[in-house]
């Protein structure tokens, strides 16, 4: 009984947390391959202008993203015309109204358009005008902090 | 030799892996993780767009109002502070100088659909940084001018 007692040795941690580290380095790759994404409820990948002024931060918010070609996507999902936008949105708003319990907080979701950088500005208007016509009161362009 | 060969497996195995750079890398991509989320996260500029306002219409109420800056980016590149062509290099010096004039520090900021939309966000931009308090979004029907006497705007 006492041999046995000898034999067992105290475990090697090193060998046990050399796995749990190697995860841990995935795990962060993954966060920070995809911070964008989680950040901005949406997954579409847009070079976004930059500003030195910064106004709002983007939490609770409804994505318009336009891509380079001048797609349109609600969300993720892709729009075949702008005017599909005001609908969606609207009811979003509605949505948003009767969760917080206020039907006066109807419109005052933050709506974010997220516009390439390359894109003209009247494809922006476009989207613009199909979000008032929403009756949104908070409409954002959406930028990225300048560095500097 | 198999008996030596067994005494050096032994041996190799019980040796501790170092985890101290390991843990170094891991702390030091986290600080600059930390750090970049500022460049990495979007933000957003405020926009006001009106849509029952037009632009010939706003273009009087403007002259009668607090509003005492209206810009116009053609799509040729020329910039047109208050109807009239000016350097855009100019524009930090002249905008603070206007808006120091108004009290509610608005400014009309209309573009020409053929615009590059990085050129507007630089505008309104440099309006935020300059104190306008808020930015009117307005439309434009045609790469003209127009002038408070012309019909349509948007």
């Amino acid at each position: 009984m006492a041999g046995t007692e000898a034999k067992m040795e105290p475990p090697d941690m090193s060998a046990i947390l050399f796995p749990l580290a190697g995860v841990m380095i995935m795990v962060l790759a993954v966060v920070i391959g995809n911070a964008q994404a989680l950040f901005t409820n949406t997954s579409v990948q847009l070079e976004i202008p930059k500003a030195n002024v910064i106004e709002a931060d983007l939490e609770q918010m409804i994505p318009i993203s336009i891509d380079r070609n001048g797609v349109y996507y609600y969300k993720d999902q892709k729009l075949s015309d702008v005017k599909e936008i005001t609908p969606k949105v609207a009811a979003e708003q509605k949505k948003y109204a009767e969760d917080a319990g206020d039907p006066e907080l109807e419109g005052f979701q933050m709506v974010v358009i997220r516009g390439d950088k390359s894109i003209q500005w009247g494809s922006v208007l476009e989207a613009i005008d199909a979000v008032k016509r929403a009756k949104c009161k908070r409409v954002v362009l959406a930028v990225i902090k300048k560095r500097g | 030799m198999a008996r030596r060969t067994s005494i050096t497996i032994e041996e190799t195995q019980k040796v501790p892996i170092n985890l101290g750079p390991f843990s170094d890398v891991t702390t030091s991509l986290v600080i600059m993780f930390m750090l970049s989320i500022p460049f990495m996260v979007e933000s957003g500029i405020f926009i006001t767009r009106s849509l029952a306002a037009k632009t010939p219409q706003m273009m009087q109420q403007a002259k009668k109002s607090d509003i005492k800056v209206n810009l116009y980016l053609k799509s040729d590149g020329t910039v047109m502070l208050n109807q009239e062509p000016v350097d855009p290099n100019q524009l930090p010096d002249l905008i603070p100088r206007l808006l120091a004039r108004s009290i509610e520090k608005k400014a009309i900021l209309s573009a020409d659909p053929e615009v590059v939309y990085e050129s507007v966000i630089e505008y309104i931009d440099m309006l935020k940084a300059n104190g306008a308090s808020d930015v009117l979004i307005m439309k434009r029907k045609s790469a003209t001018t127009p002038t408070p006497e012309e019909p349509g705007g948007e």
